[in-house]
């Protein structure tokens, strides 16, 4: 018999899996907007929030990496760990071990830094990201992969089409992108039908995708 | 008080004090890590915590640890023989040995139950005994039957591993037994009463005190964690929705909630963590649900009272293990008894559980002991009066230092086919010196429980 999963585990999964990726996501480009602001583009971190609906204000380099990370808004590290742990929490059971703790660290890590009178630097952000990737490394190394994997992969994939339409990046890597989540939905669900994707337009892409799981989890 | 060392013990403190201290920071980490959680309510607010271990173990020589595996196993048989009895036949009651008006009087009494028997007529699946030793007599005394929904056995199985890895010393030069059967234990005992269908553990879910506890054993036992709303009853029939939206029938349920809020239909309409019509699947023997609904009359602490005439009545045998000396204020000389002597006692409510609703008579002003004395005199069913049992101290590892904590044993047994009892357990040990209130729910801790062959 495949793997049972419920609906609400399902979702929990695929929302681990989207946090994780929005974490990762960001904090890669921390890395390339701290140099701009510091060389180029005093407003380059201003400009890269607005576009995921986030007024942020700075002084400089070193205080946007800390408005990045602990900032009053829905993108700051701690909301999306915290996001992040509150799925793993409840769906542990299906996520491998080595990755289940390394969340719960992560996200202690991130508490225990917003509680420091100090500012934190870029070797901060370092240390989350050695972590992030420690954590898709103990959840890939099963050969043989079980439906909750799946559903941990799409949340990672729908959020990475989510992430690149927001940054206006081109829709050919997003068309990529959907092709994999295809493929798998048709693994997770009998007689899955691929809908093609008609929406140039970023909104409508995005309820395709929405649409697509909806199709996979079954309220 | 700390009980005298033994030739046994000694070897383990040989082996400890030849042990790298500074390692005893990794247990904290790895509970930290992995959420091994026991979660409080204080004030309303939700206290995510680990739950606190104590390094050193509580040694159990396994000759000792024989008579309280006869005891407790003899005290299982009894206690399921009493629920089968008490929900069907109900000799126990015609024949006088518990006054009728005494379990009508019981809040865990499910008189709608009467005249069902669930599957191999196995009530008492998973059960939690708290014993203690006393210092006087030197024997193993039974202080209270949890045959509800009784937690804490995923703790010292989760930290064991640990414990080898860090110290394996101690398992290479100690015959100390095993304790990973747990789970299969609790696997046959589902098996044995499932009614064709998987195996799921039921969950109030995440913010449970002993949610961390629930996913554990479910993983360890192959079963599937849900909560109610992830079930649905169709024809008297449990059924497990799938993801897909494929449903897949459930044999036998470990639920890990009270009877009030298992079926909204059945108790407690308000309740939104259990699964509607599930009372009626398991009425029309459809599926089995380990313990059995109306255990809680066993929980009793007056009921408590009769269990050595069970075992006489049911087993035709004497008592293997005691239980504390206790007094039923609802008959007139306990009564009495208690008044006199009420200032040295411990009083309980029988309907509490957890450390809740224990006053210590020596610790009480004479103006409490009236007050206590008059709620008694009015509700003489509601309170049971025990003699102060002192009982040994074990030795804890806090802040660097080995000192004396009052510490309990919840001693599970597991009954599919025959009562196993398990080779460990929960030592659960007070954070204060001199504190006699050991629940985790209290802010206990807990220990791990070695059983150890005397020669290796």
């Amino acid at each position: 018999m495949n793997q049972l999963l419920t609906a609400t585990t399902a979702s929990n999964l695929y929302w681990f899996g989207r946090y994780i990726e929005r974490m990762e996501a960001i904090l890669i480009e921390l890395s390339d907007l701290f140099d701009r602001i510091v060389d180029v583009d005093a407003n380059a971190g201003s400009l890269f929030y607005a576009r995921l609906g986030v007024t942020l204000e700075y002084k400089d380099a070193r205080d946007f990496i800390n408005v990045a990370l602990f900032g009053d808004h829905h993108a700051n590290m701690m909301r999306l760990a915290y996001n992040a742990r509150e799925n793993a929490i409840i769906s542990r059971n299906y996520i491998d071990a080595e990755a289940f703790g390394t969340i719960i660290e992560l996200y202690r890590l991130l508490e225990h830094e917003s509680k420091n009178m100090y500012t934190v630097d870029f070797d901060f952000v370092d240390a989350i990201m050695t972590r992030i990737s420690a954590l898709w490394g103990s959840l890939n190394h099963r050969l043989k992969r079980r439906n909750s994997d799946y559903f941990i992969r799409i949340g990672k994939l729908v959020e990475k089409v989510d992430f690149n339409l927001r940054q206006g990046c081109d829709n050919e890597f997003v068309g990529v992108i959907l092709e994999e989540i295809d493929t798998m939905a048709a693994l997770l669900v009998e007689d899955y039908v691929r809908a093609k994707t008609s929406g140039v337009e970023r909104d409508t892409l995005i309820a395709e995708v929405n649409a697509k799981i909806d199709r996979i989890i079954a309220p | 008080m700390l009980e005298p060392t033994t030739a046994l013990t000694q070897r383990f403190w040989d082996i400890f004090s030849k042990q790298n201290r500074s390692k005893i920071d990794r247990f904290e980490s790895y509970m930290d890590k992995f959420a091994v959680n026991f979660n409080l309510y204080k004030d309303g607010a939700f206290i995510e915590r680990s739950l606190p271990f104590d390094v050193i173990p509580r040694i159990i020589e396994a000759r000792e640890f024989a008579k309280i595996e006869r005891g407790l196993s003899q005290r299982i048989w009894a206690l399921n023989a009493f629920l089968e009895d008490l929900y069907t036949d109900q000799k126990i009651i015609k024949e006088g040995i518990i006054p009728e008006a005494f379990i009508h009087q019981a809040k865990g009494f499910l008189r709608d139950f009467v005249g069902f028997s669930p599957a191999k007529k196995i009530r008492t699946h998973i059960n939690g005994i708290d014993l203690v030793k006393d210092t006087v007599s030197g024997e193993w005394k039974i202080l209270e039957d949890n045959l509800r929904v009784p937690s804490g056995a995923s703790y010292p199985l989760s930290i064991r591993d640990t414990y080898r890895k860090i110290y394996p010393d101690f398992f290479e030069q100690l015959s100390i037994r095993p304790i990973s059967n747990y789970p299969s234990y609790l696997r046959g005992a589902m098996e044995y009463v499932n009614t064709g269908g998987i195996n799921v553990v039921l969950t109030p879910g995440r913010f449970n005190s002993a949610y961390y506890e629930h996913s554990y054993l479910a993983q360890e036992l192959g079963a599937e964690l849900v909560r109610g709303h992830e079930l649905i009853v169709e024809n008297k029939v449990l059924y497990y929705k799938n993801y897909n939206g494929a449903k897949i029938r459930v044999g036998a349920v470990y639920r890990r909630l009270d009877d009030e809020f298992i079926d909204p239909l059945h108790f407690n309409a308000e309740s939104l963590i259990g699964v509607p019509g599930i009372i009626e699947a398991y009425l029309a023997g459809n599926v089995a649900l380990l313990n059995a609904v109306g255990n809680g009359v066993a929980d009793d602490k007056g009921i408590y009272y009769f269990v050595p005439q069970m075992i006489q009545y049911y087993l035709g045998e004497e008592p293997i293990l005691s239980n504390a000396p206790t007094y039923l204020p609802y008959f007139e000389t306990d009564k009495k008894y208690i008044f006199d002597n009420i200032h040295k006692l411990v009083i309980k409510d029988v309907a509490e559980a957890g450390g809740y609703g224990v006053l210590f008579g020596h610790t009480m002003t004479k103006l409490q002991l009236e007050d206590i004395k008059s709620l008694i005199a009015a509700q003489p069913r509601r309170f049971i009066a025990q003699e102060l049992i002192e009982f040994y101290d074990e030795r804890c590892y806090i802040n660097g230092e080995i000192s004396p904590r009052k510490a309990d044993f919840r001693a599970y047994v597991v009954m599919g086919e025959s009562p196993k009892v398990w080779n460990c357990g929960l030592t659960r040990y007070a954070m204060e010196e001199g504190n006699y209130l050991v629940n985790s729910s209290q802010g206990g801790g807990f220990k791990d429980t070695w059983v150890i062959e005397e020669t290796k």
